[in-house]
């Protein structure tokens, strides 16, 4: 790949670069120019310059964290807490089944195999949630976790579980199983090899399956309906709530789109550069 | 349970450690709520006067009541439509924006964050994004959309129009999915096969086709197939952008059962989702036996 | 305002606290140690002024109440689910319209007792209509009205009095620019004023929700019920009251839906995704319409700060119409004057206490707190309360809403409105039978298909009517029809 390329090319690279960098900052700047957006500027046509166009209020920041952030901010950390939680767990009990039907071969009755334990995990993200909610709500309602944090954090490691496994699979497999069996004779047990071996080399897989697990449970929105109720709400709940009967209150929506973005984008960003390697994951062999 | 790999019993229990909990955690937050949705499927609710729910058993009734609705199939079709056509659309892109980021060009460390945003918002968010953006009359486009002429477009009346709208949305907020893996996937690919390549003189797009390409193909066919599942289950994008309509041109069959759901008629909410699992199942099948075989098969 | 605010919190938490005092012979703090959770929808309107009360009645009461929030279209399922299930709601903040379903299914407590016992409420002070049919079902009370639904038609005043628009539009349609009486004249004026430009913008004729998943099919039955119901409430626009027929795909729908769709040639080139939150957003901060159909709400939003419209705005009953469809002999019959039939679409937000609660009285008492004129004189006349007029003592003066910010003017004009609505023995109720929103999505589709030309009106309401016979037999047709005779107060047929 070291030949020179002709200018051209690289002409028309840059532009494809900047043209797809323009359509996915365009929605992100005109939320923010929302968000400090008086009403009637939202809705007078398309106005782009605060301080030139129009005269940029806070109003919707001072909404959300000054008049209703004490609503706001047991939502903020509950979904803080929720999604660190279960994301943690998830990556923990995923990565070890991941790396059980990766290394060894489970038989069960004789028909049941790997391939198909790992289908059984994966089918369960295919049933849209609508579908269970309900029967969730009872079963957690009996056993008394309804509307708490562990509740759904048991809730989204759960769901999130499925991802965990299929996602790291794969990138056990790209391991060479030599490094292990080197620490076997080494006297390592099973789980040790795994911890200091396995888990080490594949940190940048965890991390990155870390953050996509972090943000499905971020954002989750139907199962945290029905899961909580006062005590602990989460975030996509509110979000939900802003364009319902009576009005679209777009600087509000701008808002808390951005408070909500903040905490997972500041995470990847601290942790970009395991993505990119990290990715490999098992995303890539599938 | 027992395993093959060891006769030991010491280790079978080691080995079975690894998979037990997350089995377990699934197990049992999924066996109740799918048993019961799959009998709720087969019953009728109705609320007794005084004495709440009640469920009346009446087999495969709701299933074959949707069979005969137009709309259950109306939303399949358009569900397809946004599933084959957002996908290759998410795909085709993902796959020239992930190559173009390998490529050193400036900026590229800074670009590889901001493509990440769209996905990391949560959905209904985006969609909510996506409607002020995609608003010809007050958005950021209007200056644009009124200088072509396409402002004033039947946007919500046309049936075509309104999926497009659904399909730009999906497609801006899944296609950094696909940059990312495929990124990834472009990322681990070995230097030999282009060493030489490039000793044989061979161009930047012999190149692609016939290195890249096949090679990228598992990761490829992998990230599509996560998409395929994913994308069956849309719903924020079309509620929020046009609320399914005009008509039921843009409701999927995904919101058609959260509408059914929102009226509590569980029994057909159930229902619907099932056909959904089914026709994901096939789907699923198909392309893991026929295309995802291949590619894996040509990848070596 | 917020000095008055405190006045009248002051005289509420003192009233209040007095009475309770006084029936209960001890301390104001009667209900220490005791929590009470509530269920509404976040608009945040609705949620706003529940939660902005919370804390005045713990300081009184020594309560804990909890306000619980979820998305409009969420909120039917969700109480639902939590009556049958866990009954962790004392009280729920919702449509009377669904009142069909939870009461028919035993969830909800009658409140007449409580009611009379709460003087503080003065409950003879709710309009009529509101009191003998929004918030009772089967003959007893089951809700606390805290909003008077009902949609009006709103224009631009300043248009309608300028005298260079009078003329011409005398000339072009051979009658007088006033507000309009009648759906024919409504379609004249959107047309005479679309396209006009205004304070150097061009403007359309008008705005109504017409996107699905929205508020479109309460707009229909508001342009239909003029055509449709002409003997006063009991005689109902939707059902047949013999046999529970659709009435959904006579003539006097499809006559309104055909106008309806006609409508759209006044109107943006997106209307068809406006929902009521653009219609009041487009017409109360970007003033882009001449005419609006809406609930009580564009009254109150006229005096936001960032309003245009403010001392611009004309109010008026849902306009009437010179003929109605006799639905017994199948023919159009002229009216011996104008017929009006204001539409009490949705119902309002009303107050309702789980029958299984374990704290009935304290949880009634907060919805009563809610709903005593102290506490609801001042919330009609915010806007991001969501709450509309619907005690006399709510449009008897307009000094309220002029404190509240509205211009005098507009107030005025506004509160007649509403007064004329509200008075009106031919109001429209809206259909509160067990499962009213199946009722109500058949209606949302149907609505759709025909405003954006996929099926004719005619066809598109006879596929609701279709679906709509399809869902009353499956949820028996007897029951329903009993049901929705009993809300109408005609007598049960056996």
């Amino acid at each position: 790949m070291k030949r020179k390329r002709p200018v051209w090319q690289t002409a028309l690279m840059y532009i494809a670069l900047y043209g797809w960098a323009i359509i996915v900052a365009l929605p992100l700047y005109w939320t923010l120019v929302t968000s400090i957006k008086s009403r009637s500027n939202v809705f007078n046509g398309p106005l782009y310059l605060p301080f030139i166009q129009f005269q940029p209020v806070m109003d919707a920041w001072n909404r959300f964290f000054i008049t209703d952030w004490r609503y706001f901010s047991s939502q903020y950390f509950n979904s803080i807490i929720i999604a660190l939680g279960s994301s943690i767990l998830a990556v923990i009990i995923g990565s070890l089944a991941s790396y059980g039907l990766t290394r060894f071969k489970y038989i069960w009755g004789g028909k049941l195999r790997n391939r198909e334990l790992s289908f059984y995990f994966i089918s369960q993200r295919i049933l849209p949630p609508v579908a269970v909610v309900i029967p969730l709500f009872i079963l957690f309602q009996t056993v008394k976790l309804f509307d708490t944090q562990i509740g759904l954090i048991i809730a989204y490691t759960a769901f999130n579980l499925p991802l965990v496994v299929w996602l790291m699979q794969d990138y056990f497999a790209s391991i060479p199983v030599e490094l292990e069996e080197s620490a076997y004779i080494d006297g390592c047990s099973k789980l040790e090899a795994f911890l200091r071996i396995t888990l080490p080399l594949s940190a940048p897989g965890l991390v990155a399956t870390f953050l996509f697990v972090l943000v499905f449970a971020w954002n989750e929105y139907i199962i945290a309906l029905f899961l909580s109720q006062s005590n602990a709400q989460t975030m996509p709940i509110l979000i939900a709530a802003q364009n319902a009967q009576r009005g679209p209150e777009w600087e509000a929506i701008s808002v808390l789109t951005l408070v909500t973005i903040l905490p997972v984008c500041v995470i990847a960003v601290f942790l970009e550069r395991f993505i990119s390697r990290g990715l490999l994951v098992g995303a890539v062999k599938g | 349970m027992k395993t093959t790999s060891t006769n030991n019993r010491n280790k079978t229990r080691s080995e079975l450690g690894f998979l037990l909990p997350a089995l377990v955690v699934v197990f049992v937050m999924s066996i109740f709520p799918l048993i019961s949705s799959l009998l709720l499927s087969m019953t009728k609710s109705s609320f007794s006067t005084g004495g709440g729910l009640q469920l009346e058993f009446v087999g495969f009734q709701n299933y074959s009541n949707l069979l005969s609705d137009a709309r259950f199939w109306g939303t399949l079709g358009n569900t397809l439509l946004f599933v084959f056509i957002g996908v290759a659309l998410q795909f085709g892109l993902g796959l020239g924006i992930a190559m173009l980021l390998t490529q050193k060009l400036f900026g590229q460390t800074f670009f590889r964050v901001l493509f990440l945003i769209p996905m990391m918002i949560t959905p209904v968010a985006v969609a909510y994004i996506m409607k002020m953006v995609l608003n010809f009359q007050i958005g950021p486009l209007a200056p644009i959309a009124k200088a072509l002429g396409f402002a004033d477009l039947p946007w919500f009346a046309d049936a075509n129009l309104s999926r497009l709208l659904v399909i730009v949305g999906d497609t801006w907020q899944w296609t950094p999915f696909v940059i990312i893996v495929l990124l990834a996937g472009l990322e681990a690919l070995p230097n030999e096969p282009y060493e030489a390549a490039q000793v044989e003189g061979a161009t930047p797009w012999q190149m692609f086709t016939q290195i890249t390409f096949p090679l990228l193909l598992p990761v490829s066919t992998g990230v599509v197939l996560i998409r395929l599942v994913e994308a069956f289950k849309i719903v924020d994008m079309p509620i929020v952008l046009t609320g399914g309509g005009p008509g039921i041109a843009t409701e999927t069959t995904s919101l058609f059962a959260y509408y059914t759901w929102r009226t509590f008629d569980q029994s057909k909410t159930a229902a619907i989702a099932y056909l959904l699992v089914v026709v994901v199942t096939i789907i699923g099948t198909l392309y893991n036996n026929i295309i995802r075989k291949r590619a894996l098969e040509v990848a070596g | 305002m917020n000095k008055k605010y405190i006045a009248f919190g002051a005289v509420g938490l003192l009233t209040a606290g007095l009475v309770l005092g006084v029936a209960q012979g001890q301390g104001a703090k009667k209900y220490a140690g005791k929590t009470i959770t509530i269920v509404t929808f976040d608009g945040p309107q609705i949620g706003e002024p529940l939660r902005r009360h919370a804390p005045e009645f713990e300081k009184l009461t020594g309560a804990k109440v909890n306000i619980v929030l979820t998305t409009f279209g969420d909120l039917f399922p969700r109480i639902l689910t939590d009556f049958q299930n866990a009954n962790s709601f004392d009280a729920a903040v919702f449509a009377p319209q669904w009142l069909g379903d939870y009461v028919s299914a035993g969830y909800l407590e009658p409140l007449d007792g409580y009611i009379k016992n709460a003087p503080e409420l003065k409950w003879n002070e709710i309009a009529p209509f509101f009191r003998e049919f929004s918030a009772t079902y089967a003959g007893k009370t089951y809700m606390v009205p805290f909003d008077g639904d009902f949609q009006m038609v709103y224009y631009r005043r300043d248009l309608w009095e300028n005298a260079a628009n009078r003329a011409a539009f005398r000339t072009k349609y051979g009658y007088q620019l006033a507000a309009p009486k009648t759906w024919a004249e409504y379609r004249d004026m959107a047309e005479f004023f679309n396209g006009k430009t205004v304070d150097g913008k061009k403007i359309y004729g008008a705005v109504e929700a017409m996107t699905r998943n929205a508020q479109s099919f309460w707009i229909l039955g508001s342009r239909a019920a003029a055509y449709m119901q002409y003997k006063g409430t009991a005689q109902g626009i939707f059902f047949d009251t013999n046999n529970m027929n659709p009435l959904i795909n006579e003539d006097g729908f499809v006559r309104a839906l055909t106008e309806w769709k006609d409508i759209q040639k006044f109107a943006p080139p997106n209307i068809l995704n406006y929902g009521t939150g653009e219609v009041r957003s487009g017409f109360t901060k970007a003033c882009e319409a001449a005419l609006a159909i809406d609930w009580g709400d564009i009254g109150s939003l006229s005096a936001d700060k960032d309003s245009c419209i403010k001392g611009k705005l004309g109010s008026t009953i849902l306009p009437g119409s010179k003929d109605y469809w006799d639905r017994d002999a199948n023919k159009w019959v002229t009216a011996p004057r104008i017929n009006y039939a204001p539409y009490a679409a949705f119902g309002g937000w009303s107050g309702a206490v789980n029958a299984k609660s374990k704290e009935k009285q304290a949880t009634f008492d907060f919805l009563s707190f809610v709903g005593q004129p102290a506490q609801s004189n001042e919330d009609v006349t915010i806007g991001i309360t969501g709450f509309n007029p619907y005690r006399t003592s709510h449009f008897a003066s307009p000094d309220l809403y002029v404190k509240a910010g509205m211009d005098a003017t507009d107030a005025k004009n506004y509160l007649n409105a509403i007064g004329s609505s509200l008075k009106n023995r031919n109001l429209v109720l809206d259909y509160r039978v067990p499962g009213a929103a199946r009722y109500q999505a058949a209606m949302d589709v149907g609505v759709s298909e025909a405003l954006s030309g996929q099926k004719t009106p005619k066809d598109a309401l006879d596929g609701i009517a279709a679906e709509w016979n399809k869902i009353t037999n499956e949820l028996g047709r007897q029951k329903q029809l009993n049901i929705y005779r009993q809300s109408l107060k005609l007598k049960s047929l056996q």
